[in-house]
């Protein structure tokens, strides 16, 4: 079997490439890069698009098992593919939490066969209880790509730091939800301006700072690998710049919704502007562009969390926090920083696919002749309107609602063959 | 008007029009007519506002639906969508809705009822701000260039958002003034205010309204204790004597007396706390009738 991609900019800022060119898929690997290549089965034209290693999304809650209601594995790498991802890390906060073999085995025996990859992370913890450590040798084994009690924080230190010694010598990620449950206690919104003149009680911003600074200190003394999920405040971008000076094992990651929106959005936006991390202030905000841009800030990860609408229109009290991301995503980040001129595009290439699978250390695919194809096709002048009834999730939580975003999915080139994101 | 859900919802002279009509109507002018009936909707303890909203209603011919939320089916867990609803089927044309949830009743715009927000967690009040404004221009007349201060628990009060929204629109100057994990640094900002100390703010106030507060606030640690509380931001006999000769204590009650005020003072010569109580149903009795078109 054989695919001709046609005319695409093939770009890959890691073996330099980019250039217009042809590429010839064949049985899973890219079989041929340049003009006058042979016609495949298939051809696609691809005339305009980009085509780049294939991104990944190293943060998505896909609920199964235990909240399908709101999304499955299969509606969730639809909505992967959809948004032009070729793998997605999953959250371990499903029912039951995946903290031990069983849970972990079925979700990845049931992810089979998706032309999405999906890669599972495992609890730290038993049960998230954020009390005794979860089987870790054992989860890694069996495929784990890394430890995360997200959702919530871990209020313990010293269990935070039992972690990080367990995880050392296997070298398995741990990954913080970095928020201090007793400071965040009730909030619903960033804690400032705009929360007192709301009258919503709010979460300040030392709730995710002061847990940060923590586990820093803990990996300084103890080592391992430390990863911070979607980072919301600048004290926290500067925190992790500090410590990547100092050499310490720590990556982090942004969701496009903390990199295009403020808490001044928050009283539009209803229920759709609460998520957690809270959306901050425009200082918050440039603060983490800027970090992004220079590599402080590693990855672009969407903290995809779906909720069914009943859940979302329950009023901003009574809510669950999180927005979807997985299809909006990459069209909106890059109408947002890359076609201004804000973000170049390598780097925005790289926080969806090399750096963000350095975090989990997941094999890169290349772009390349001879290599296992795993490529995103993106096209930059489409548009699309972001709807509710045009997701592929189960789910329409997205606080990016309403607007017109530049650039769009095309599809993705696996072993499988062609998948476009849209029919 | 749709709904009232909070001052900013309102233009200036429509809020200035609502407290004008609310002063003649206090004064003694006749109340227009409406038909139907009104419904209060209650999620959390009340007399003055619920009352008030009842006694405002029959001054216009309405009937009133009431419902707690004890002995009603909020207890079987009906949404307050669709309570609202129910009294709408029910023939109420408004309804005034208090709960603890900010914001909660923007989502519900859209029900075929029209709306009024009775207090709504910390966020707003704003038919409590209609009859402090109203208090206030009956003493004062013209706003501009006054002074309201605001005492106490300004972090958790509804009534503080609204009253220093509706003050400011009208072109009081609004001082705030509490402790400090109560008056945290940016909420003054927030609110469009300033903060003042309170011994500061009562020398320059023509009206100085303190806030009830919540024992909750001890229990969650915000205070060491009442009584700390009183010795330094209660208004005190002693410090009473700091205001202005013609200024005004409002209070939105219910009070705590020897707590953020003095029992003597509930009822002296300065105050206008009863004044409250009654431009508070001749406040709502002004907005039932711009909001039902009321004859």
């Amino acid at each position: 079997m054989r695919v001709d991609l046609r005319g695409a900019r093939l770009y890959d800022p890691v073996t330099r490439l980019d250039r217009t060119q042809d590429l010839l898929w064949e049985d899973g690997v890219i079989a041929g890069i340049g003009a006058g290549l042979p016609h495949g089965e298939q051809t696609v034209d691809a005339d305009g698009m980009l085509a780049m290693p294939g991104f990944v999304d190293i943060h998505v809650h896909l609920r199964d098992p235990g909240e399908t209601h709101r999304e499955d594995l299969r509606s969730g790498l639809r909505a992967a593919l959809a948004g032009g991802f070729t793998d997605v890390c999953a959250m371990p906060n499903t029912q039951p939490a995946v903290d031990d073999a069983i849970v972990l085995e079925g979700i990845l025996q049931r992810a089979q066969g998706h032309a999405v990859g999906l890669h599972q992370l495992a609890a730290i913890t038993q049960g998230r209880e954020g009390e005794r450590l979860a089987e870790m040798a054992t989860l890694q084994a069996l495929g784990a790509v890394g430890f995360s009690d997200d959702g919530s924080g871990l209020r313990s230190a010293a269990v935070m730091r039992l972690a990080l010694q367990y995880a050392k010598p296997i070298g398995a990620v741990i990954a913080t939800h970095a928020e201090d449950p007793d400071l965040s206690r009730g909030g619903m919104v960033h804690e400032g301006p705009v929360s007192y003149r709301l009258g919503i009680p709010g979460q300040p911003r030392s709730a995710e700072t002061s847990m940060v600074a923590r586990d820093l200190e803990l990996l300084r003394e103890v080592g391992g690998k430390l990863h911070i999920c979607h980072i919301s405040a600048k004290e926290t971008v500067e925190l992790v710049r500090r410590a990547k000076t100092d050499g310490l094992e720590v990556t982090c990651e942004v969701t496009p919704h903390h990199l295009l929106l403020t808490d001044e959005d928050v009283p539009a936006l209803g229920a759709l502007g609460k998520m957690n991390p809270p959306l901050r202030t425009s200082e918050d905000r440039q603060a983490l562009r800027e970090g992004l841009a220079d590599g402080t800030i590693d990855a672009i990860a969407t903290d995809h969390a779906p909720h069914a609408a009943l859940e979302k229109a329950r009023g901003i009290f009574h809510a669950p926090f999180g927005v979807t991301g997985l299809e909006t995503a990459v069209a909106s980040v890059y109408g947002a920083l890359v076609e201004t001129g804000e973000l170049p595009l390598e780097r925005f290439v790289d926080a969806f696919t090399d750096a963000a699978r350095r975090v989990y250390g997941l094999p890169a695919p290349r772009l390349a002749e001879g290599a296992r194809a795993r490529l995103t096709l993106f096209d930059p002048r489409g548009t699309f309107e972001v709807r509710a009834d045009g997701f592929r999730s189960k789910s329409a939580n997205s606080a990016l609602l309403g607007r017109t975003l530049s650039g769009r999915p095309f599809g993705i080139l696996t072993e499988g063959g062609f998948e476009p994101s849209h029919d | 008007m749709r709904h009232l859900l909070a001052i900013r919802d309102l233009g200036t002279e429509e809020l200035q029009s609502l407290v004008t009509r609310a002063i003649a109507l206090r004064d003694g002018a006749a109340p227009l007519r409406a038909e139907g009936a009104i419904a209060t909707v209650f999620y959390e303890n009340s007399t003055r506002t619920r009352l008030s909203f009842q006694e405002a209603g029959a001054l216009l011919g309405l009937r009133c639906l009431s419902i707690v939320t004890e002995g009603s089916s909020i207890q079987k867990g009906e949404s307050m969508e669709d309570t609202l609803r129910t009294v709408a089927a029910l023939g109420a044309r408004a309804a005034a809705v208090r709960s603890p949830w900010a914001l909660r009743l923007q989502d519900l715009a859209g029900l075929p009822i029209h709306l009024v927000n009775a207090g709504d967690g910390w966020a707003q009040h704003p038919t409590q701000a209609i009859a402090d404004l109203a208090v206030a221009q009956r003493e004062f007349g013209d706003l501009r260039g006054r002074t309201l201060l605001i005492v106490g628990d300004i972090l958790h009060s509804r009534v503080a958002r609204s009253n220093a929204e509706a003050f400011s629109a009208l072109g009081a100057r609004v001082l705030l003034s509490g402790p400090p994990t109560l008056l945290p640094p940016g909420l003054a900002e927030g609110l469009g205010a300033e903060e003042v100390g309170l011994e500061e703010g009562l020398r320059q106030a023509d009206v100085c309204m303190v806030l009830r507060l919540q024992r909750e606030r001890q229990e969650r640690g915000y205070l060491p204790s009442t009584a700390e509380y009183r010795r330094f931001w209660g208004l005190t006999v002693a410090r009473a004597a700091l205001l202005l000769d013609h200024a005004v204590i409002l209070h939105p009650g219910p009070q705590n007396r020897d707590v953020e005020i003095d029992g003597e003072l509930v009822a002296c010569a300065r105050s206008r706390i009863a004044d409250q109580v009654s431009c508070g149903v001749y406040g709502r009795a002004a907005l039932l009738e711009a909001m039902l078109d009321a004859r």
